[in-house]
């Protein structure tokens, strides 16, 4: 072979890897591309979850407030008036009991 | 405390009725075996009306004449919604609900439960040297709050 086509050779293979270089990058970009946007895809489906689990969690501490709110306090002395129902008879024990007990019930 | 005033109202003025005639306990006691007892084995609603409330009325040797007229009238109504407005100014909305000298006792508790508050009680009321005629009065009502607090909210000086 003269030197003239040896370089043509050369360049043929130059050209070859050149373009399988290309084509593998082009390759690898796209993997990454993909990657990423499967990544973008997960993390927007966790956000979401997240966001989820946050209203459930906003939502239950609000109900566990509202449930403390109406517990009442364990060291209450609470003033019930009960001259009426006394007075109507509405009462059974011992008027001189130091212990009262009031008694609110259904007969449902 | 009427929780189901559709079905149990009549029977709440009825023990309203039958203090008037000195006899609200038995009346009472009546009530919850031969109409609740009934009422809930059946979820029969007519055995908390006003026939049966009558019948029992008449076993118990009430006036039922004036039984009715008494459970129709001005004061039972009021003092049926006067006891309401009571409970409801602390925070009571359903049954059954107690006041142990002032503390709260909530719900269908253990025997043991009652007894831990009422010991308490009893020893905070001994050595009051407050007699037991004017306990309530002087020291749970005179003293006591007002209104009700939760656990969320501080004590008021």
């Amino acid at each position: 072979m003269t030197n003239l086509t040896h370089g043509a050779l050369l360049a043929t293979v130059l050209a070859a890897l050149g373009g399988c270089q290309h084509q593998a990058q082009r390759a690898n970009n796209a993997t990454l591309e993909q990657r990423l946007a499967r990544l973008e895809a997960a993390y927007a489906k966790d956000a979401e979850a997240l966001e989820f689990l946050n209203k459930v969690y906003e939502q239950q501490k609000a109900q566990q407030q509202a449930h403390e709110r109406e517990e009442p306090a364990p060291d209450a002395v609470f003033a019930v008036d009960i001259t009426p129902d006394v007075k109507a008879g509405q009462v059974e024990g011992s008027p001189q009991a130091l212990v009262t007990i009031v008694e609110a019930w259904d007969f449902a | 405390m009427v929780v189901h005033p559709q079905v149990v109202m009549d029977a709440h003025r009825a023990g309203c009725a039958a203090a008037k005639q000195g006899k609200f306990v038995a009346f009472k006691d009546a009530f919850w075996d031969k109409a609740f007892d009934p009422y809930a084995a059946a979820r029969e609603p007519s055995k908390l009306g006003v026939d049966n409330i009558m019948a029992i009325a008449k076993d118990l040797g009430l006036d039922t004449a004036k039984l009715k007229i008494d459970m129709e009238g001005p004061q039972c109504r009021a003092q049926v919604d006067n006891d309401m407005s009571e409970l409801a100014k602390f925070h009571v909305s359903g049954t059954p609900f107690f006041f142990i000298n002032g503390k709260v006792l909530d719900g269908a508790q253990p025997k043991e439960e009652f007894k831990k508050i009422i010991d308490e009680r009893l020893k905070v009321a001994e050595a009051s040297g407050v007699s037991g005629a004017d306990y309530y009065e002087k020291e749970v009502f005179g003293k006591g709050e007002k209104q009700f607090r939760s656990k969320q909210d501080p004590k008021r000086p």
